[in-house]
This record gives structure tokens, sequence and C-alpha cells, in this order.
């Protein structure tokens, strides 16, 4: 399954909203950032991370990751991109089904 | 400020909006290390260097203008920084400095900000030219149908690569002496540092004149140029090749160089394994031209080698260093019984501090390992600024306090440097460990967590309590300074004509030895 977010100004595109994972199998997830450099990392919903990545401006980024447990988890941008950085948090962003 | 702003302090001033924060975190770094640690290291090796030797300052002017280019450097970027809130932080990773649109920058803060960065790292190349000239310049006359800069640039790849010798052995030359140690220990590991220093100097430099072009075009619209022009992905890689001369280059270098020098005068002893030590700043140069990938390890378009090339040379510095502290710390065992005065006390708990924050770096520097910690608090906070505070900064103490008495005639007071070496060593560890552990959590560094910290709580918490140890410690140290010279001497230093307060003999050129040639 491949997942692709694009972001732009500060903002996660999301493909749906919460983006529906299943449990237990190999994700693709493909970000591509139209300006700056991003970061995109899934957390937990008690605010531990689950993984991250670079996202550098006109590539395609990509990760593979298999979740392992069941239920909502929240995206927020782990790269510096500008004062408006903390306010790039998406909650219940991907919903891991299973 | 910083520290309080992160731990959501509802207090006022620390209730800083994130434009703000940002900008002082923007400026934090440049001030250290460059209004700092900088600062400390040249002033150190401006005089220390001329002083082994024997011989004077090869350019007392451009040393002068090295002080001068430093401070109106960081004062430009920190104004910068202070009045307009730019924010690209010390990263400056592309094309966000010059994102004016997507980023909210003034345009007319790119500019002198830029400017700033060109005025740091001229003085930086101003350092390592007089460096290069005090150590390796005036040399035996060339042949006279050789050009002057090639045959200078010829010995200096013979001397640093000890290509001499090699030629000796082939030949047969019994007892051949290699050029490089008509050089102290000390001397050569300086050199070794500058080949570092002015590589990255060349490099953010180039990024200054970077930012002061895009400057120039943003205050005309019609010629504001694209962001786009230039690869973020190479940029980043030439970017993190040239700041890792700092970071895995010339702070290791220049901190060993301090220690080859100071302790061996301390305990009036050779230092131990310097036959080793000498080879190891040389294989030192391989490590550092190559370590760059590990900043890179969470950039997916990264070309595999690259990252796997950047873990593996990474695991160098384990050898480099480790072998460092080894020489150190037996050249201390073997001269027991040992007067523990302040200079030695300090650049004991230097190598701890190397020892926590390099162990740290090089778990983080691991491919699998750094898909978690990558930009999180582990990362500026126990690897990071362990390193730096704990490490860089003691060994600049020790270098201090050893320095002090020779330059002014005066002894700082001893049982004051204890109390600033106890408050400083657990505050930096404390706040390290604060940070480090949050970091292992999942909290990000240069984050704002404006809906609250959560799980970090505990963690910044303690890294604040850290810091306000930290800061004391220093503030003893600055009680320690004034204490000793006066107010009124400290300030004179900006306005009164320099006057040397050590002669330093001047000789002429060594006696020739039996050479290769």
């Amino acid at each position: 399954m491949t997942v692709t977010i694009q972001v732009e100004n500060h903002h996660f595109i999301m493909p749906e909203q919460p983006i529906i994972v299943p449990l237990g199998q190999l994700v693709e997830f493909v970000v591509v950032s139209h300006d700056v450099t991003y970061g995109f990392g899934v957390f937990r919903k008690d605010g531990t991370m689950v993984f991250q990545m670079q996202v550098v401006p006109e590539y395609k980024n990509t990760l593979k990751w298999v979740f392992d447990q069941a239920g909502f988890y929240d995206v927020r941008s782990t790269e510096y991109s500008g004062p408006q950085s903390p306010f790039m948090f998406v909650a219940n962003a991907i919903e891991v089904e299973g | 400020m910083m520290r309080g702003r992160v731990d959501n302090l509802d207090v006022p001033l620390l209730g800083m909006d994130p434009q703000h924060f940002y900008a002082m975190l923007t400026a934090h770094p440049f001030v250290m290390i460059y209004g700092f640690a900088y600062m400390a290291v040249m002033g150190a090796f401006y005089f220390l260097v001329p002083y082994v030797l024997g011989r004077d300052i090869y350019s007392k002017k451009v040393a002068n203008a090295s002080f001068l280019l430093m401070i109106i450097g960081v004062m430009t970027v920190w104004t910068t920084t202070f009045l307009t809130h730019y924010a690209p932080l010390y990263t400056l990773y592309w094309p966000l400095p010059v994102a004016v649109t997507t980023a909210g920058w003034n345009p007319i803060s790119i500019l002198p900000f830029g400017v700033g960065m060109i005025l740091i790292f001229t003085g930086v190349l101003a350092f390592f030219f007089n460096m290069f000239g005090t150590i390796f310049l005036p040399l035996r006359p060339p042949a006279s149908s050789q050009p002057k800069p090639a045959f200078v640039a010829k010995e200096l790849l013979i001397t640093a690569f000890n290509v001499d010798k090699l030629r000796a052995r082939m030949r047969g030359v019994p007892d051949y002496v290699s050029k490089v140690f008509a050089f102290p220990v000390f001397v050569v590991g300086v050199f070794r540092g500058c080949v570092d220093t002015t590589i990255n100097a060349v490099i953010m430099g180039g990024v200054g004149v970077l930012l002061s072009i895009y400057g120039i075009s943003y205050l005309l619209p019609s010629m504001a140029l694209n962001p786009a022009l230039i690869d973020p992905l190479v940029y980043k890689n030439v970017f993190w090749w040239g700041l890792d001369m700092i970071a895995d280059g010339n702070v290791l270098m220049f901190t060993a160089a301090t220690w080859y020098l100071i302790v061996p005068l301390l305990l009036n002893r050779k230092l131990y394994g310097e036959n080793v030590v000498r080879a190891v700043i040389l294989a030192d140069l391989l490590v550092s031209m190559g370590v760059w990938g590990h900043h890179m390890m969470a950039d997916t378009p990264q070309p595999p080698g690259l990252l796997i090339e950047g873990q593996i040379v990474t695991w160098g510095e384990l050898v480099t260093m480790g072998l460092t502290m080894f020489a150190v710390l037996m050249t201390i065992w073997l001269a027991r019984p040992v007067k523990y005065t302040a200079p030695l006390k300090y650049v004991l708990v230097s190598i701890m501090g190397y020892g926590i924050g390099g162990t740290a770096g090089i778990i983080q520097a691991n491919y699998a390992v750094n898909r978690y910690f990558h930009n999180t608090q582990w990362i500026v906070g126990i690897h990071a600024h362990v390193q730096l505070l704990i490490g860089l900064g003691c060994t600049i103490f020790a270098a201090i306090y050893a320095l002090f008495p020779m330059l002014t005639g005066k002894q700082l007071n001893e049982r004051l440097a204890d109390i600033q070496l106890i408050l400083w060593t657990v505050g930096g560890l404390v706040m390290g460990l604060g940070m480090g552990l949050a970091g292992v959590a999942g909290m990000l560094r240069r984050m704002l967590y404006i809906n609250g910290l959560g799980p970090f709580q505990p963690y910044m918490n303690t890294a604040l309590v850290g810091a306000m140890v930290l800061a004391s410690g220093y503030a003893v140290f600055l009680i320690n300074i004034i204490r000793t010279v006066d107010f009124k001497t400290l300030l004179s230093i900006f306005y009164a004509p320099s006057k040397p307060s050590v002669t330093v003999q001047t000789v002429t050129e060594p006696t020739p030895r039996e050479t290769a040639d």
C-alpha cells in the first residue's frame, strides 16, 4: 500500500482524513514538499515517536513501515521550517485497523 | 530564556511568540560558537603558537583585523535576528533562509545576515592565514627557477604527509628525522585543525555570499532570484560537509592540541605515545573529510552509499579520539603523584565530557537508530551540548586558567575555579541528561509544544534546573576574572593600544638538518 502526502505552505495535504492503514502490512509513505524542507513524523497518542524522515523539497521522500499496534496516530513535522513549524500537527492523521 | 520558553513557563519575557524564540535560537549558536568558542581559541593560539615556536606572530595587523571582524560579524548576525526576527536557524537548510513568502521573513533581513556571516568567516580565514604564516613561514629560499607559492605548497605537503621520511627510508638514510618533528605536537595539532577551520570558513562564508546575493536581489523585486536555482539535497550535503569541519573536525583537533600542550607542561613530562599521536593527527584528516554523512541519515533521497560511508567513517572518531584520550590519561597516570591544579582538573572533566557526548554521538550515527533519534532532544542535549559545554568548554577554561598567569602575571582564584567547575559540570550534565531522556521519549528539538509538553514536562523541568546551575557556574567564572583583573582593565582591551605582556624571542630559521632531498 502506498500513501502519498503533499506538503506546502506548512500544511500536510492528506489524501484522506484519517488515512486508513491495515495492521501488520507494509505501507509505503511518499511525502513531497513543494517549498521548503519539512519533516514527516508519526507519533502515538501519548506523544512518543514511531518513526520519522526528512522531506526534502522537490524530491520523493519515501519510508516503508509495518504498524504492529492498532489505533490512531498523529503526524507532526519533525524539521524546522520557520516559526510556523509548531503548528504543523495533524491529530488522528492515521488509523491502523486490524 | 530559551529553556524557560521550551518549558512553557508562564512568566513575562519568557512567554515569547515562536518568531521571537526561533530568532534567539538562530543567534544562539552563532554567538556561542563564533563569539565565545572561536574567540577563546583564537586568543589562546595567537599567544601560544608564537610563544611555543619562539617566533613573533606573522602579522599583528591581521590578528587585530580578525579580532574586529569576528566581533562585528557576530554582532551583525545577532542584531539582524534581534531586530527583524529573521530565524533560519544555524543549519540554514535551503531554501528556508530565502523563503520570504513561505516563512514570512522580512526581505531586508537576509542581506545583513549574509554580510555578518561573511565578516565572521573572513575573520576566521585571517586567523588561518596568520597561523600558516607564523608556523610555516619563512622557509629556506626556493631554488631560483621555482616560483615561491609552488615551493611553499610543495614543502607544506611534503612536511604534512611525511614524504621526506618515506624518501629517506627508500634511500636507506639512517636515523632520519622527519621535517615535521621540527614542529611541536601542539603546533602540528593546531595547524591540522586549521585545515578543517579553513574549509568550514569557505563553505559557511560561501553561504553568507549566497544569502547576500539573494538578499540584494530581493531588494529589487524585479530582480528577485529563484531559490530553485540551488538543489536542496546537494546544498545540504555540501553544507554539512563544511559544517562538520567544526563539529567533527576542528573542535576535536584543537581540543587535542590543547591537551597535548597543557598536560605535559603542567606535569613536566613528555606526552605519552607522541609518535602515535602524530600519526593519529594525520589519520583524522581522512575521518573529518568523510563524516558529514551522519547528518543525512534521515534524508531518504540520499544515495545509500553515502549513508553507509557516513556511518562507517564516523566510527573512525572512536579510534582517533579514543587514542587521544588514552595518550593524555597515560601521561597523567605515569606522572603520579600529581598536583591537581585548576587546568588539570578542567582537562580531566573535559575528557569525561567528550566520553559521554562522543558515545551518544556514535549511538545516534547508526542508520537505524538515527531513524528515531534524528532531530530529537537527544541529539542536541546529551550529544551536542554535553560535547560542547563539558568537552570543549572545559578545555577552553583549562587553557584560560593555565594561560592567565602567563599573560597577566596574576593568578585566578583556585577556590572559585573549583566552584565554577562543579556548577558548570553538574549543570551541563543535568541539562544534557534531561534533554537526552526527553529525546528517548521522542521529544523533538527546535519544537515548541504549544499545547503542553505532556510526558516531556519532567525532563524539560530537569533541563531548566540544569541550565540555571550551568549559568551560575559561568557567573562564578566572570566574578573570578573581574576580581582578579578588575573591570576597568577588561574594558581597556577595546581602546588601549596593545602592549606585549610577554617578550617573545625572535629566532632565525632552524639549523639545517640532514634531508632526503
